[in-house]
């Protein structure tokens, strides 16, 4: 169904940088973005610093929105920009002021190919344009503080803007609106890891036809109360000790990001003269009831995903996995992926950003999805960073950067609530092994 | 290939009863649930009023999923919704089947007591009430996963966000998961419960109704908000007919669009409502000549009423006088991402009835909208086809085609 839904444009807000070439020239370089915690030093957490969210998409009521949600209007705009396109609500004059003050447009180009400039892009009709957002989490702070206002300051004191803002759809809404995304605006949370799932909604969605243009985006920022709960839970790593899919793994680190991805038909994509940087072949979901079904029910997905996908195991050239430093999750990643792929496992290029990027929860497959299009484009994968032995032998762990085959991409997440998802991304249509 | 999707089985937990029978019987009679409230107040406000849900103790959540019943209402109105729902299609499956039965839940603000919870205790002793469970409780997911580890559900789980479409949205969702053969089965629904953030929210906006909310009434004064959550179990109709299940409605499909047009009002004329409605039209084949009645969103607020009525010439012309329309929210409340699932288990109930719910409470026309709202009583009417309206902040339009199986 979704095997002709072409990936036109990418973005990336991480710790390395914005765009996707700082992301992939760190995650190359092995190097992890994970630091102790300022005001929690005995945890390890990933931060964006110096985000300007007007320097990049200057639009309508940026100031009151929350920055998870700045951060995805931003990823937004950026991903479209790249896909050579512009939102009828950030038109192109809006991100020339953006970009002349530096970093909007150039440098963002996820092909490599250098964007001519704003004024080159084409404006969407607003009823073109649809958004998926991949959100658990992301209105959780303006809830919180709307909520304290409540109780500390009462009704009257307490800012009433932030209440619509406080919505679980909220930040979705926000984008849709700044976007003027009129076609649908659907934010979906499958606990903790909806990217992979929100791409295969977005490119149902296209393949449906309920959009020309759809953009699938997340936003993920640290916020006091995750941390401590999650501190307290224990499930944290310091920034030292802070592995992925290593036998000394010993939790997992929390990092911001925000990513975007847009996805066209083909037949539009071809029409408008440019090139896909990738496909959408087939998304898969499945859950577990409890922590030691995760490998069986993730694997059960890899399978579904690369069976709709018509892709055999020895087609896919590598496994982008979302493994986070939590041993079981991690145990289950690699168990799912050694069952799907069978014998073709362990020659099977492995990567795993988070290592590099730490848990950034909704938008993490969305920056799976971004390595594993650069990587298959490209040809050569990053490796896992600090990656030493692991915990689970059996699969083609890189631990520097790899030549890749020709083929296809699996990809993996699983949420803290049990939600596991499959994606297979190709370069081509059709590849070795299909 | 797509295959036809069938409803198979209704379930509701609502201030109008909580079992199908109850609910309908008193959407049937008009009566309006909206009462001062017993169990939900805020001390800035006074007495509130509302529509609440009496739920029976084998309804009560276990203690092992939450130890604080008040905080986990929302869970356990959806588990109850579920619960129900099951019962109704007599879904009993093996553990193999039991892998390709996913869950989708909607809800406007899901697990928002949890952060009231947080920040009352907070208050009284700081950080330290920052627990160990806190951020899994406020994981709305909880909603479906919960349902999901219940009934060993193995399939695509997740919950849908829409603000106070989201019910229809989760339901829209599980039509795509069931007829791309995604999985088999999908229980959908919504559920929503009374919180501070949305009467604090309202009245501040100054859109809470002081008395009973009467959408499409001259005298409208906003909206009354009441708690529930309704499910559905959504299937392929193969599947249905394979063991033998009966069939209460065909999911034809749906549409859905975005204002983009303010983060909390609506489109000024309803043209958002015209767009999801005709590419729920255009996906399902169904013409407007077919349809039979229209669950309208209904809130009570003179944006939702103009913008749904000018809808309602727009789409139907000259016959936009002969197709019924009403709200139920002036019996049960608005229950926000609850209302449009609970509204779409209305909807099948109509079909199976052949009648039509009214909208409680209407008595004066307003000049601008003369429609044919169903005042006063539901009235035996023939549906064939209807579509189900629901509409959210942020602009996000939802409409499901249910039709009589044919």
């Amino acid at each position: 169904m979704s095997s002709r839904v072409a990936i036109t444009g990418m973005s990336a807000f991480t710790p390395f940088g914005v765009g996707v070439e700082p992301l992939m020239l760190a995650l190359h370089e092995g190097r992890t973005s994970v630091e102790p915690a300022p005001q929690l030093p005995e945890v390890g957490i990933a931060l964006i610093k110096d985000f300007d969210a007007l320097r990049y998409a200057n639009v309508r009521g940026m100031r009151v929105y929350a920055r998870a949600t700045q951060l995805e209007i931003c990823a937004v705009a950026l991903a479209l920009s790249d896909a050579g396109l512009a939102s009828p609500g950030l038109p192109p004059a809006a991100i020339s002021g953006a970009a002349s003050s530096g970093a909007a447009i150039s440098g963002a180009g996820s092909s490599g190919a250098a964007i001519s400039g704003a004024a080159s892009l084409s404006v969407l009709d607003p009823l073109e344009l649809g958004l998926v957002t991949a959100s658990s989490y992301s209105h959780l702070e303006t809830l919180l503080d709307y909520d304290r206002g409540l109780t500390t300051l009462g009704m009257q004191r307490t800012n009433p803007t932030l209440m619509p803002l406080g919505l679980p759809s909220a930040p979705g809404a926000a984008t849709a609106l700044s976007m003027l995304a009129k076609a649908f605006a659907i934010t979906l949370n499958d606990g903790g890891a909806s990217g992979l799932a929100a791409l295969g909604l977005g490119a149902r969605l296209i393949a449906e036809g309920r959009a020309q243009v759809c953009v699938v985006a997340g936003a993920f920022t640290l916020f006091p109360e995750l941390l401590l709960s999650e501190s307290r839970a224990r499930r944290l790593s310091s920034a030292e000790r802070f592995r992925v899919l290593d036998r000394a793994s010993a939790g997992i680190a929390f990092g911001e990001a925000a990513a975007a991805l847009v996805l066209e038909p083909e037949a539009r994509v071809l029409a408008r003269g440019r090139k896909a940087l990738g496909f959408v072949r087939a998304e898969a979901s499945r859950f577990a009831a409890s922590e030691p079904e995760p490998g069986a029910a993730l694997g059960r997905a890899c399978e579904a995903a690369l069976r709709r996908a018509e892709v055999a195991p020895e087609g896919v050239a590598l496994a982008c996995l979302g493994a986070n430093g939590r041993a079981p999750l991690d145990d289950a990643h690699a168990q799912a992926v050694s069952r799907a792929l069978g014998k073709h496992a362990l020659r099977t290029p492995v990567t795993a950003p988070k290592a590099s990027l730490g848990e950034s929860l909704d938008p993490s497959g969305l920056l799976q999805s971004i390595v594993a299009v650069s990587a298959l484009r490209t040809r050569r994968a990053p490796p896992i960073a600090r990656f030493e032995t692991p915990r689970v032998p059996g699969l083609g762990y890189l631990s520097e950067p790899t030549a890749l085959q020709p083929g296809a991409a699996l990809l993996t997440a699983i949420s803290p609530s049990g939600a596991c998802s499959a994606l297979v991304l190709s370069e081509q249509l059709s590849q070795r092994g299909e | 290939m797509r295959r036809r999707v069938a409803i198979t089985g209704c379930g509701v937990v609502t201030a109008a009863g909580n079992d199908l029978t109850s609910f309908w019987d008193t959407l049937s009679r008009g009566v309006s649930c909206i009462r001062t409230l017993r169990h939900f107040a805020h001390a800035e406000m006074g007495p509130l009023s509302g529509a609440e849900v009496d739920l029976p103790a084998e309804d009560q959540l276990p203690a092992s999923i939450d130890p604080d019943p008040v905080r986990a209402r929302c869970l356990t109105l959806a588990l109850a919704a579920a619960r129900r729902a099951l019962a109704d299609a007599a879904l009993a499956l093996g553990a193999a089947e039991r892998e390709r039965v996913g869950v989708a839940f909607g809800t406007t603000m899901g697990e928002e007591r949890q952060i009231g919870d947080l920040s009352e205790r907070r208050n009284a002793v700081g950080d330290e009430s920052v627990d160990a469970g806190f951020f899994e409780r406020a994981n709305n997911h909880r909603l479906a996963a919960q349902v999901a580890s219940a009934y060993g559900f193995g399939g695509p789980v997740f919950v849908t966000t829409t603000a106070c479409s989201s019910g229809n949205a989760a339901i829209a969702q599980a039509f795509d998961l069931v007829s791309s053969g995604d999985a088999d089965v999908v229980l959908a629904g919504g559920a929503d419960v009374l919180t501070r953030l949305i009467y604090c929210g309202f009245q501040r906006m100054g859109v809470l109704s002081a008395s009973v909310c009467r959408p499409f009434d001259k005298a409208r004064d906003g909206v009354s908000f009441g708690e529930g959550a309704g499910a559905v179990v959504v299937e392929s109709l193969e599947h249905a007919e394979a063991r033998g299940a009966r069939v209460l409605a065909e999911l034809a499909g749906y549409g859905t669009s975005n204002d983009a047009h303010h983060i909390t009002a609506p489109g000024p004329h309803g043209e958002g409502f015209v767009r999801a409605i005709r590419q729920a039209f255009a996906t399902t084949g169904v013409g407007a000549e077919q349809v039979g009645y229209v669950s309208a969103h209904g809130t009570g607020t003179l944006y939702n009423d103009k913008g749904e009525s000018e809808c309602m010439q727009t789409i139907f012309g000259p016959r936009a006088r002969e197709v019924p329309i009403s709200s139920i929210k002036s019996i049960i409340g608005h229950t926000n991402g609850a209302a449009s699932a609970i509204e779409t288990v209305a909807c099948v109930l109509a079909i199976q009835h052949g009648a039509v719910p009214p909208t409680a409470g209407w008595k004066e026309p307003d000049a601008e909208f003369d429609l044919d709202y169903v005042p006063g009583r539901g009235r035996p009417h023939q549906v064939d086809v209807c579509l189900n309206l629901a509409a959210g902040f942020g602009g996000h339009n939802v409409c499901l085609v249910l039709r009589r199986l044919s």
